[in-house]
């Protein structure tokens, strides 16, 4: 199989994947779903004649064919409306009382989501990386051993837990005993929020971010260097790198220019893999820190039954991450010569 | 299941114990089985090992609870700060002796106390009175109740008075302290039960509490009403000394109805402080013993991790060995399958499943299970792509084996030894996810699990009170658990996987 053969099929696959997400996420909010009438779940004795059926019709529930309401099909009608929205990025209305345009929410929670995670992914491929290219190339030492052994503790101890104790020591423990917040724990701005664009507003805005960035990067950083030293021992045992050293090759050179190159292929297949896990995982990080992101919006509106929001977010979650995995299997495919021909994940 | 040879006994056994050999030797995989065996002993024996059980909260005479909410670990009073801090003092009816009694009301003590109260055409009040004695050596307590189930019989229907009082007595008189606080009121009268909680602060100083308020019974038909009262502690147990608990019955007829008689029937009479320090763990909001709902803990995490692990882990086999074996259309589609479920973003769909479908227990294993089997069954599906190539896979086709036979026979032994790694790898990840749902409220309401303590301390403001021994033991005990399935399955990675073997 020729690589564009492969890359062809990838493309296709992923497509078909996207196609069956989609029916899934259609199927599981309007049709399996428990609620029937999501209007009847906002109704109120003292809205006006009529309320419930022009909200209806806003989301696109029911119509007015003229002599009196009558409920919008869910298929075709409900389902090609819903292809049509998520293929042009418009989710249509929130279902509240005051109906919203949900991709202009999504963008500004997106900004949140992205703010916090991204810092933290910078924070733990950069605290992660060398970390393990030190404790492989060092294998046996007390660097080694330190890298295996904060690897398999971020591995066992749930995020949850040091975003917890980190709030406790350092916002409540802290607060209550010198009287004044170290950081804090909730929000994105103080209230009032300073005016945008001044210096203030970013030092009030990473007062508040600093908090589920740290945790994040804690939390993920030890399992970064445990692969990548891995990668690196694996890489190590490979003949060229015997070679090398027979060249006399200075060891430092034999593992930034040889072993390290090689694993870098993979590693970035890796954090391209890694993107969408994240932000789908930022869901209890943005619930502890009540950080308005994509994730707390995402509970909110399953408690408020806002299908067409959790909708949403789904839908870019897997969109997310056929995209990451089409990305990596490119990467295998591209960079490294070794996968290019006759792969077959 | 295959019934083995004795031959084949014999080779699955050396190898069982070449991996022993292997494995105890690991000083990490050592380390993680001790954690296991420990915690796995802790579920096993956890009704011994709680004082109490969470399912069944204790109810010292009708009022739950062990001590006041957010109680420190009782081996905080090492610190001199809470040396004085209250513990919790009960006395219940068998403790309470009669002391003062008219001579012609009859008593009659079982497991109830009967008071037989006649009339004898005296008009006068007839009374008589149970204790109990405290000795306080501790700073007020933050609440403490009495309580008393009873019921009244009179005869006949109309004219007299019966009447409860409570009374709290020190051996040094006060007069400040020396009054009722607890009045028997009308309030109850259609609800069986009523609790009156008064914190300290609302009722401070006010003598309206401190009325007594007299209960003429008009009905023929027994009542039973239960007072329970917490009052301003901080003034009667102002001093340290010894005091007295008092109820007083009283039984008078009214003017003209000389010849009357009445029964009173005390069910239970309670009196209990609370205490600021309790037990290993202290407690919780609705003063529940912390260290019983963790050890309780225990018992579900691990069936909640190994149950979702054994189901993810036999699909994951099943499908791999399957796809692999087959091939063709079976395995495309099979591989398909497990691409789609690849791209579904799992902690958004189990919330909305969960939220959609009642969260139960098995439902939520069920769900884990099923979203985690697609990585272990591209491993194994790999395996058997090579396994099925090999020339003795052949030679039990030439002999004649059927597609079943060898993919029970040879396949699946093959791949056990990477499935193992994985099925134990595999029990973090189920107990996590769980403890993540059930911590952001999604999950099963009617089992504490670890996860939904750390809910019940972010919700009820364990965090702002600064309670760690109710905010920190369960993600500790979470976090040790899961590093003993991460220390064992990383040994036992080493010794199965060649490839990581060689690099030792």
């Amino acid at each position: 199989m020729g690589l564009k053969k492969y890359i062809a099929k990838r493309v296709v696959i992923a497509f078909l994947t996207l196609f069956i997400v989609m029916n899934i996420n259609f199927l599981i909010f309007r049709v399996f779903s428990p609620v029937s009438d999501p209007s009847q779940l906002i109704w109120d004795p003292r809205m006006p004649a009529g309320a419930k059926e022009r909200l209806r019709e806003l989301w696109g529930l029911a119509f007015w064919n003229g002599t009196g309401w009558q409920d919008t099909a869910l298929f075709p009608n409900q389902y090609f409306t819903y292809l049509y929205n998520l293929f042009t990025w418009n989710y249509g209305l929130s279902l509240a009382i005051q109906p919203t345009p949900i991709a202009e929410e999504m963008a500004w929670r997106l900004r949140n989501t992205i703010l916090i995670l991204g810092l933290a992914m910078v924070g733990q491929i950069s605290l992660g990386i060398p970390l393990g290219l030190l404790a492989g190339s060092r294998r046996g030492g007390k660097a080694d051993v330190a890298t295996i052994g904060v690897g398999l503790f971020t591995w066992g101890v749930p995020t949850f837990f040091i975003q917890i104790l980190f709030i406790l020591v350092f916002t409540h423990w802290w607060g209550a005993t010198f009287g004044w917040f170290l950081f804090e724990s909730g929000g994105v701005l103080s209230s009032p929020p300073p005016p945008p664009g001044t210096l203030s507003y970013v030092a009030d805005l990473l007062w508040h971010a600093i908090p589920p960035i740290i945790t994040l990067t804690i939390a993920g950083f030890g399992s970064w260097a445990l692969y990548n030293r891995n990668m690196i021992l694996d890489a190590l045992t490979e003949d060229y790198i015997m070679t090398a050293r027979a060249k006399g090759v200075k060891e430092r050179d034999v593992i930034y220019k040889h072993a390290f190159r090689s694993i870098l292929p993979p590693i970035i297949t890796i954090v391209a893999m890694s993107i969408p896990g994240i932000v789908t995982g930022a869901i209890i990080t943005e619930y502890i820190f009540s950080w308005p992101g994509i994730g707390r919006w995402y509970i909110d509106a399953i408690s408020n039954n806002n299908y067409p929001v959790a909708q949403a977010v789904l839908y870019n979650y897997a969109f997310l991450m056929i995209i990451a995995n089409l990305v990596a299997d490119f990467l295998y495919g591209v960079v490294d010569p070794r996968i290019r021909v006759g792969m077959r994940r | 299941m295959p019934v083995f040879s004795k031959e084949k006994r014999i080779v699955y056994l050396r190898k069982i114990q070449g991996f022993w050999e292997d494995f105890h030797r690991n000083k990490i995989g050592f380390a993680g089985l001790i954690i296991l065996l420990l915690y796995i002993f802790v579920g096993i024996f956890a009704n011994y090992i709680a004082p109490y059980d969470p399912a069944n909260p204790p109810r010292v005479a009708g009022a739950t609870g062990v001590a006041a909410p957010f109680a420190m670990p009782e081996w905080m009073a090492i610190f001199p700060q809470y040396r004085d801090l209250p513990r919790t003092i009960v006395r219940t009816m068998g403790d309470m002796t009669i002391v003062q009694n008219s001579s012609s009301v009859k008593i009659v003590r079982d497991k109830e106390i009967l008071f037989n109260f006649t009339s004898d055409g005296i008009l006068e009040e007839k009374n008589v009175s149970i204790a109990a004695e405290i000795n306080y050596q501790y700073t007020p307590p933050p609440e403490f109740w009495f309580e008393y189930i009873f019921d009244v019989n009179v005869k006949p229907k109309f004219g007299v008075k019966v009447t409860t009082e409570v009374f709290l007595k020190g051996e040094i008189e006060d007069p400040v302290w020396e009054k009722y606080f607890i009045n028997s009121t009308l309030a109850s009268l259609n609800k069986r039960t009523l609790t009156m909680s008064f914190p300290t602060v609302t009722l401070g100083g006010s003598s309206q509490g401190y009325e007594t308020r007299k209960y003429l019974f008009e009905q023929e038909e027994p009542r039973v009403d239960k007072y329970v009262s917490m009052d301003p502690a901080k003034y009667l147990f102002a001093t340290k000394q010894k005091y007295q608990v008092l109820l007083k019955i009283g039984f008078q007829p009214l003017k003209g109805y000389s010849n009357q008689s009445a029964t009173v029937r005390l069910k239970s009479a309670g009196f209990e402080t609370m205490g600021s320090l309790h037990g290993i763990l202290g407690t919780q909001l609705y003063r529940e013993d912390v260290f019983s709902e963790l050890v309780y803990g225990v018992r579900i995490s691990l069936m909640i991790g190994i149950l979702a692990a054994v189901i993810s882990t036999s699909v994951g086999i099943l499908f791999g060995v399957v796809a692999g074996y087959m091939g063709g259309i079976l395995d495309e589609t099979l591989m398909r399958i497990t691409d789609v479920l690849l791209c579904l973003p799992v902690l958004p769909l189990l919330i909305i499943l969960i939220y959609y479908y009642k969260p139960n227990i098995f439902f939520i294993v069920l769900l884990i299970a099923i979203f985690g089997w697609q990585g272990l069954s591209r491993v194994v599906r790999a395996r058997v792509l090579s396994i099925r190539e090999m020339p003795f896979i052949e030679s039990a086709k030439a002999a004649g084996a059927s597609n079943s036979y060898i993919l029970l026979h040879h396949l699946v032994p093959n791949v056990i030894p990477v499935a193992m790694a994985a099925m134990i790898l595999a029990v973090p990840g189920a107990i996590l996810t769980e403890a993540a749902l059930s911590f952001i409220g999604f999950g099963d309401p009617n089992w504490t699990t670890w996860g939904r303590m750390l809910n019940d301390a972010n919700g009820s403001g364990a965090f702002t009170r600064l309670a760690w021994w109710y905010a920190v033991p369960p993600g500790l005990a979470m976090t040790i658990l899961c590093l003993g399935f991460v220390f064992i399955g990383h040994a036992v990675d080493e010794i199965v996987n060649p490839r990581l073997r060689r690099r030792r």
